[in-house]
């Protein structure tokens, strides 16, 4: 019987093997394609990953991580495709398709070189497989139906069993009537560790699943025939100000792992306050020297980044997608321009035919969160949040990277305290005259 | 000579004894007016009553008029009416003239001798003596005519009620349509208002531009079509009415009546109606009248020549004679069978139209009954469903204007779709006050206590032809 070090040893020199192997095969010759195997080929025997152990666990913002027990040297899963209902933030919930009961799905944590067998109960009214995008497979596991397995009907379990052969940040979804399935809400993140990690492990590891849905203000079921318009953008099924903060110890090693399943957008996710490295793709880990300095990292359709910083600017640091319609809930594009216009007395003409009517738009729509006037219900559609300093108009892709010195818990921790005189203010008639600042945009008395 | 002129005399006193209605029937008329439309009609003859009558119509004009108003307005001032009283008079005129003795003829000869002495006279009174033996027969048909134009009459008084309502209706209908092509215009016009607005600063296209531009002058065009269905209501009612000058300013309740919550009793229409119709009435006096005429005409044309008179005369020789004298036409040629034949065909043609009018209010009434309950359910319709509905889609449409949805233009383009409901509803309501006023028509009134005279006389008719005739009921 092998010592736990001979085997973490032996498993890192094979692990290794196995990653360097494809790229060891595109400099072989041709010649000789018996050499080239794919990497969960003579895998070693690993016992299964610990957390806490072989691991850090992850964080996934509102949401969990897959459970799982050990039954004979392998980690055994259940996923449960069934129909869930899933509040995307206070005043919107919706009818969605999950996994075990939520949508996105429990993170699947385990560890390079663990073997799984995974079983997945379909209980939704249509046939589903599960595909496991990014992990290396026996073509059988692949999960395309039709092109790799039989569909698992309704009302029944199928098994799963593989190695993840190299650690990353993968994703699981449906391979059958992708465009209903994936629109409803069927998605998870899969997170393999390293069995030896070659850099300090992070102390904050965060899963955010990126996606895109269309529900039609009023309604409460995802419109998954919608191609291109889509008016709610969520991390992990939440659009803000729903999503769970970001919290993290000023000097903490900090992860984000974003994985995108939107249907149609990439998303350039945009994080204030720091500087960060690509340092994995689902396709596996940048070397250090192919890294470079980046404020936002775009997430194509259908792919993972994974970023690493060091949390040393304490604040509330806005993480967000820079495109500018992902960054509102529900929001129609069916108004009218109005800027500028000078509405005369049109607010009364209009008002006696229809009481209750407001004009809105006539100098920009930043008002539009504070408005709240009625809507339609199950809605959320321009809801602003009260921060400190005010509401906040930004809706769906956003959420707030919470960095605190002296944490004693992760719990959010409430609004930033800043240190006296760091916020910016009202310049003072003195302020203005010494530094020779003119046009002041004030009002002439 | 002598014997005969008194016994002309005799028959001449009976012949003016018998009874003439003074009124020409106008109070029997006034009476089933009162119980079968609950108004009032007044025969204008220059006497203090017209007067109140013209005091009346002032007094309803001075006030909003609602349907009955109008109605008696109508029944007392439109000048056909008082026209076709007149037939009232032209009738009465003529029963008084079929008790008349035909004036007798004086004759006188004076014949001279060529002797130059004798002078010779001749003197004769000639009458169609027989003709007073047909004055009881001729006053029994001016007296069925006088019955056959108080009949005409009271449907002439029928009709222009129903008239005066229909046209009522139709006013208070336009005048709320009126009111609500107001708002669509207010709303179009708000649109339009709005895109120009945003045009000038720089925010809509030409096209965008042009559209509100065109919904709005069809509005104000929309606006103008129904100011013209006003003015044609009107005038039609200052028509019915009978009024001109400073009486045309009246005002009318501006909405149509609520739907009443009970329809009115719909059993037995088409009997009710063959029963109290009172054109059918009419035409019916007027078969009776062709009928008599049959058995009438042949002795008429046999007796009508036949004179009988008194002879006196003076030969030259101065001797006076007297005799009676006798002029009889010979039935060589005209045995009058031509005017019987023409009589009969006369009866024929009536019987015919009596029948065909039979069938042509059997079918109204059941289409007005129909259209009635459709009309009702129509309005039901729209006042429980239709427009609480289009109010909530107004609300729910401004909910989703609140959340980005939808545009100020889609907006006010839901309120006038609502509005166009509302327009819809007041023509249903319209329709079912129209259908309404046809079916009391039909009915000869919508009081019903007075149906057995009519039916009385048509069951005569029914007993002669010995079959069941869509005048009368099986």
């Amino acid at each position: 019987m092998p010592t736990r070090r001979e085997f973490l040893v032996s498993g890192a020199v094979a692990s290794g093997a196995a990653m360097l192997s494809p790229q060891a095969r595109g400099a072989d010759t041709p010649s000789a394609p018996t050499a080239a195997v794919p990497a969960y080929a003579n895998l070693p025997v690993f016992p299964p990953g610990e957390p806490g152990q072989d691991y850090t666990p992850v964080v996934t913002p509102n949401g969990v991580t897959l459970p799982w027990k050990v039954v004979g040297g392998a980690k055994i899963f259940h996923l449960v495709a069934e129909p869930v209902e899933d509040e995307f933030a206070p005043g919107l919930k919706a009818h969605c398709w999950g996994y075990n009961g939520r949508t996105s799905g429990p993170t699947m944590e385990v560890v390079e070189g663990d073997r799984v067998r995974i079983y997945v109960t379909n209980k939704l009214p249509e046939a589903t497989t599960v595909h496991w995008h990014g992990v290396i497979v026996p073509n059988g596991m692949d999960g395309v139906h039709g092109l790799n397995q039989p569909a698992i009907p309704p009302g029944e379990t199928f098994r799963y069993e593989f190695a993840f052969p190299r650690p990353g940040t993968f994703m699981y979804h449906p391979h059958f009537d992708e465009l209903t399935q994936l629109g409803m809400g069927l998605n998870g993140m899969i997170v393999v560790h390293p069995r030896q990690p070659t850099q300090p492990r992070p102390d904050r590891d965060f899963v955010i699943m990126l996606n895109e849905w269309f529900i039609d203000p009023g309604t409460s079921r995802p419109n998954t025939l919608i191609m291109t318009d889509f008016n709610l953008f969520t991390f992990n099924s939440k659009v803000f100000p729903a999503t769970e903060p970001l919290v993290a110890r000023q000097g903490d090693r900090v992860r984000i792992r974003f994985g995108n399943l939107s249907a149609q957008d990439h998303h350039p996710i945009h994080i204030h306050g720091y500087s960060f490295a690509v340092v994995e793709t689902d396709g596996g880990q940048l070397p250090p020297t192919a890294r470079w300095p980046e404020a936002t990292v775009l997430v194509p359709v259908g792919a993972v980044r994974t970023i690493d910083f060091v949390a040393d600017n304490p604040g509330d640091w806005a993480v967000h997608c820079h495109m500018t319609h992902h960054v509102m809930n529900q929001m129609g594009h069916d108004s009218l321009l109005l800027m500028d216009v000078d509405p005369g007395d049109l607010n009364e003409k209009i008002g006696r035919l229809l009481p209750g009517y407001m004009t809105t738009g006539l100098t920009g729509n930043g008002g539009m969160g504070e408005m709240r006037m009625a809507l339609p219900p199950n809605t959320i559609a321009m809801k602003g949040i009260d921060y400190q300093f005010g509401p906040i108009g930004m809706g769906g892709m956003v959420t707030v990277l919470k960095v605190r010195p002296n944490l004693t818990s992760y719990e959010d921790p409430g609004w930033y305290q800043h240190p006296d005189d760091t916020v910016a203010r009202r310049a003072t008639a003195q302020e203005l005259s010494d530094d020779g600042v003119k046009d002041t945009g004030a009002k002439p008395a | 000579m002598m014997r005969a002129f008194g016994l002309m005399m005799v028959l001449g006193i009976l012949a003016g004894c018998a009874a003439v209605p003074k009124d020409a029937g106008l109070a029997d008329i006034q009476r089933r007016t009162q119980s079968r439309l609950g108004q009032h009609v007044q025969w204008n003859r220059g006497t203090e009553e017209d007067h109140q009558a013209d005091e009346a119509v002032h007094r309803l004009l001075s006030e909003e008029i609602g349907p009955a108003q109008a109605v008696q307005i109508a029944l007392l001032n439109n000048r056909r009416l008082q026209a076709a009283f007149q037939e009232l008079g032209l009738a009465q005129a003529a029963l008084v003239q079929a008790g008349l003795l035909k004036n007798p003829i004086f004759d006188f000869e004076r014949r001279f001798h060529n002797d130059g002495n004798n002078k010779a006279m001749e003197f004769a009174v000639m009458d169609d003596f027989l003709h007073v033996l047909l004055i009881p027969l001729r006053r029994r048909l001016a007296a069925v005519d006088l019955e056959r134009t108080k009949s005409q009459v009271l449907a002439d008084i029928l009709e222009l009620s129903a008239q005066v309502q229909a046209s009522f209706y139709h006013l208070q209908a336009d005048a709320q349509i009126l009111q609500m092509r107001r708002t669509v215009l207010e709303a179009a016009e708000a649109a339009y208002e709005l895109a120009q607005r945003m045009q000038k600063a720089g925010n809509l296209n030409d096209l965008a531009l042009a559209r509100e531009q065109v919904a709005y002058e069809q509005a104000r065009l929309d606006l103008s079509t129904v100011e013209q269905g006003v003015i044609e209501d009107r005038e039609r009612l200052n028509t019915l009415m009978g009024l001109w000058g400073a009486d045309v300013t009246w005002r009318i309740e501006s909405r149509l009546p609520d739907l009443p919550p009970e329809e009115m009793n719909l059993d037995h229409l088409e009997r009710r109606a063959i029963e109290t119709n009172v054109d059918l009435a009419a035409l019916y006096q007027r078969l009776e009248t062709a009928g008599r005429q049959v058995g009438l005409t042949r002795t008429v044309s046999a007796i009508s020549q036949v004179q009988l008179g008194a002879h006196v005369e003076r030969e030259p020789d101065g001797l006076w004679t007297a005799g009676p004298a006798l002029s009889l036409p010979l039935p060589l040629f005209d045995q009058g069978q031509a005017a019987a034949a023409s009589a009969k065909a006369r009866f024929v043609q009536w019987w015919n139209q009596y029948t065909a009018l039979a069938v042509e209010i059997r079918s109204r009434v059941r289409r007005v009954r129909d259209v009635l309950r459709l009309t009702r359910q129509q309005v039901i319709f729209y006042r429980d469903l239709v427009l609480p509905l289009q109010q909530r889609v107004t609300e729910q449409a401004l909910l989703r204007y609140n959340a980005m949805q939808m545009t100020q233009f889609e907006l006010l383009q839901t309120k006038r779709e609502q509005v166009d409901a509302g327009m819809r509803y007041i023509k249903a309501l319209r329709d079912y006050w129209i259908a309404r006023a046809e079916l009391e028509h039909a009915l000869a009134g919508h009081v019903l206590q007075e149906t057995t005279a009519g039916s009385d006389s048509r069951k005569g008719a029914e007993d002669r032809t010995g079959r069941a005739n869509p005048g009368s009921d099986s």
